[in-house]
């Protein structure tokens, strides 16, 4: 009854605009990207599923009585199923939340709006890897929200207990990883999930590699240049020589593994911050962070995960949804509430000046106080590589690239091969879609 | 009984009435048209609809231009997607391990089932209702339920089993070669016991107590008569149950989809076919191919089906 009630309230919002905006411009609905001012009162829906996002969205709405917006908590599995059957079906939200990969793989279906005119004015704002990451193909298609810089959590008391330092470069994790075998043979300096090759995503924006490049008017595909090879070799000397743990991160035990210092360092971000608590209970006070392990210390690069707020194809009001989205992840208001571990939202902003929101986020009693960890928290968001692109079939990769990553911590394949694969299989994919792509020269 | 009343319906029939059977068998057909409007409704909306809808999805293809990204067009692409199937190596592996896995987890769970029922069929009454009572607690658990009680006993960090075992000095794997398939066998064996058990017990009753007798007059002994009478005797329940079992397991999904939480290595996404759709269908958005081998999965399931049957009741008779 209520969304009825909401719909018909909007339909009248948008004859009210319609009405208004007939007499601004003379203008129907054209179709060209041309940033266009809607007046009057207007209604958005936004699709979300981040803690404290509703009570911001309260603040917006008591603020900005022209542009009303209508929370939906979509938290669930199915969220961007569902939100593709609402754009087929013609009703969808004017917002909603997703990552990097989904709004890539969205706006390469035509499943999103193209705002890059209506965005140009808040880019300033962000960080550049963040606007990359809703600028895909070199169009905007959504505002960053937040962003999960990678860093380095290590269990300073067994650093110490096997006689090892915090290492600086991945050389030092696998010459790390060695020697404490050498002390106990069970216990492993790293954990690679058999689902998720994340792992080799964040070490190949690491390194420095891209995958998917674009080149003018096509793509440039490079999974095997030397940057890619690189990473590879990192993950695959983890494997050989058996210095990593396989705890999925989907078992309901995985933070056992390092709770109970069977694992000893792993590469975390803004957004596990708030969770310490509950999943390391015994391990509480003898954690440290550290600058995530890096490829090249003269260029010293991390990688990170965005939370973005797209705009779905069928917005009526891009400027006033690109406004909103704008005002949730970059507005002073707006960050200081959601950065408050009060809201529990594990939001880190994707803006270029984090320091007013560093020092909340952080559990004192999770770290044993030796390390700053503020300070490798903002080092960590200003050193994401810029390199990073996702190309129109990223999603289709990953899946790909999910069924061979299995193999290769089972010794079944080695990296380089699932690389080599990888190229293949996206250049064919590409020209099976129509997208023009070459292999990286 | 017919040689009785079919010259008394001769007599009644008038020659008023003979002249309107067209109009009755019209009006009957009507009437039963009528009465088969809810099936037929509920049929067509919920059979016929969806498949030609996946069919004519099937038939098409996403294609993009450019750089990728932007408004995609849906064309016709002829049967493209299934030729490019029929060459697809993961989905015909993973239908190969689907049916090569299933064989051998029906002929196991149908042994303990028939085995089960035969034993219920020489106990007393009152224990015979207690047993199936309890056998049957598994299958009324839903599938998702009872597939998250097995993944904590087989998580590599959080099962007790392995934990008593690393105390006790040796250590167990529940996943990897083999022990995959033993471990989803286990599960879905222990779903399945109890319902097959039913059937074949029903069926075992139903067979007349004088053929038990006349054995025993022969001098058969209780496995004897298991063995000679009853077994052969109720062969077309467990073609039933082993045609059920088979199309059920070429549908795999919750289990393994389930599983892969805590053996993402061993249980890959393309595992079975139903997994791999899936995978197609909801991660990477590539419905049209996805609906081509939802489609092919239906017929290789109905040829397998028809000739299971085929070959199994010629055997019987």
């Amino acid at each position: 009854m209520s969304t009825i009630r909401t719909r018909a309230f909007a339909g009248a919002a948008a004859a009210l605009s319609l009405s208004l905006a007939l007499s601004a411009c003379g203008g129907g609905d054209d179709t060209d990207s041309a940033a266009k001012t809607t007046k009057g009162k207007v209604q958005l829906e936004f699709w979300s599923w981040t803690e404290g996002i509703q009570q911001q969205v309260a603040v917006w709405n008591k603020e900005h009585p022209e542009t009303q917006v209508k929370y939906v908590n979509a938290a669930g599995d199915t969220v961007y199923q569902k939100l593709r059957a609402a754009i087929t079906s013609g009703n969808a939200p004017c917002l909603s939340k997703m990552d990097g990969m989904n709004l890539a793989n969205f706006a390469a279906d035509g499943l999103l709006t193209d705002i890059t005119k209506d965005a140009a004015k808040y880019q300033d704002a962000y960080t550049t890897p963040a606007w990359n990451a809703v600028s895909p193909g070199g169009a905007t298609y959504g505002i960053p929200t937040g962003s999960s810089p990678l860093f380095t959590a290590y269990r300073a008391d067994l650093f110490q207990k096997y006689g090892v330092k915090a290492p600086t470069t991945w050389d030092d994790v696998i010459a790390a990883g060695k020697a404490v075998q050498k002390k106990d043979k069970n216990i492993k300096i790293f954990n690679m999930a058999g689902e998720d090759p994340s792992t080799l995503v964040d070490l190949s924006w690491q390194a420095g590699a891209q995958w998917y490049r674009i080149a003018g008017d096509h793509w440039e595909i490079g999974f095997t240049s030397p940057d890619a090879l690189k990473a590879g070799d990192i993950v695959q000397q983890l494997v050989d020589d058996n210095l990593a743990s396989n705890a999925s991160y989907a078992d309901p035990g995985v933070f056992k593994t390092w709770d109970l210092g069977k694992t000893i360092l792993m590469t975390t971000s803004t957004w596990q911050l708030p969770i310490y608590d509950t999943n390391f209970p015994k391990s509480k006070g003898k954690w440290q962070l550290a600058d995530a392990p890096l490829f090249d210390p003269a260029k010293p690069q991390t990688s990170s995960n965005f939370d973005v707020t797209a705009v779905l194809k069928g917005c009526k009001y891009p400027d006033r949804a690109v406004q909103f989205a704008a005002w949730l992840s970059s507005s002073k208001e707006s960050l200081t509430a959601l950065t408050d571990p009060a809201s529990k939202s594990g939001l880190f902003p994707a803006v270029k000046d984090v320091s007013p929101y560093v020092d909340k986020i952080i559990p004192t009693e999770m770290f044993n106080g030796k390390s700053d960890s503020a300070q490798i928290i903002t080092t960590a968001a200003s050193r994401v590589g810029e390199q990073w692109q996702y190309g129109p079939d990223y999603a289709a990769m990953y899946s790909e690239m999910q069924k061979q990553w299995g193999k290769v911590m089972k010794k079944q394949l080695t990296v380089k091969e699932m690389l080599t694969h990888l190229q293949d299989w996206v250049l064919a994919d590409l020209k099976n879609k129509g997208v023009k792509a070459v292999a990286a020269g | 009984m017919s040689t009785l009343t079919r010259p008394a319906k001769v007599a009644t029939d008038s020659p008023a009435r003979r002249t309107s059977p067209r109009r009755t068998g019209r009006r009957g057909a009507a009437k039963g048209l009528l009465f088969m409007m809810p099936f037929l409704i509920g049929f067509l909306l919920t059979y016929v609809v969806p498949i030609g809808y996946a069919f004519s999805q099937s038939l098409h293809e996403k294609k993009s231009s450019g750089i990728g990204f932007g408004p995609t067009k849906i064309v016709y692409a002829g049967f493209a997607n299934f030729s490019a199937i029929l060459s697809d190596g993961t989905f015909w592996t993973g239908m190969l391990r689907t049916l090569l896995f299933g064989a051998a987890q029906i002929t196991v769970m149908l042994g303990v089932s028939l085995l089960l029922a035969l034993l219920l069929d020489g106990v007393a009454a009152r224990a015979v209702r207690f047993f199936r009572a309890g056998l049957l607690i598994p299958y009324v658990i839903p599938g998702v339920v009872s597939t998250l009680i097995w993944l904590f006993l087989y998580s590599p960090t959080a099962s007790p089993i392995i934990d008593i075992a690393n105390r006790a000095g040796t250590s167990v794997t529940f996943f990897g070669g083999i022990d995959t398939y033993l471990s989803l066998g286990n599960l879905l064996t222990w779903q399945g016991i109890g319902f097959n058990m039913i059937l074949i017990s029903a069926s075992l009753q139903a067979l007349p107590r004088e053929l038990y007798e006349a054995a025993r007059l022969d001098g058969a002994k209780e496995w004897r008569i298991a063995w000679s009478i009853k077994v052969p005797n109720i062969t077309g329940i467990l073609v039933l149950t082993g045609m059920f079992s088979l199309i059920g397991r070429l549908q795999l999904f919750t289990e393994p989809l389930f599983l892969r939480y805590v053996a993402p290595e061993s249980i890959s996404t393309d595992f079975t076919p139903m997994l791999e759709i899936f995978d197609r269908a909801f991660k990477t958005g590539d419905y049209q191919y996805a609906a081509a081998e939802s489609l092919v999965l239906a017929v290789v399931t109905g040829v397998l089906a028809f000739v299971f049957y085929r070959v199994t009741n010629r055997k019987v008779s």
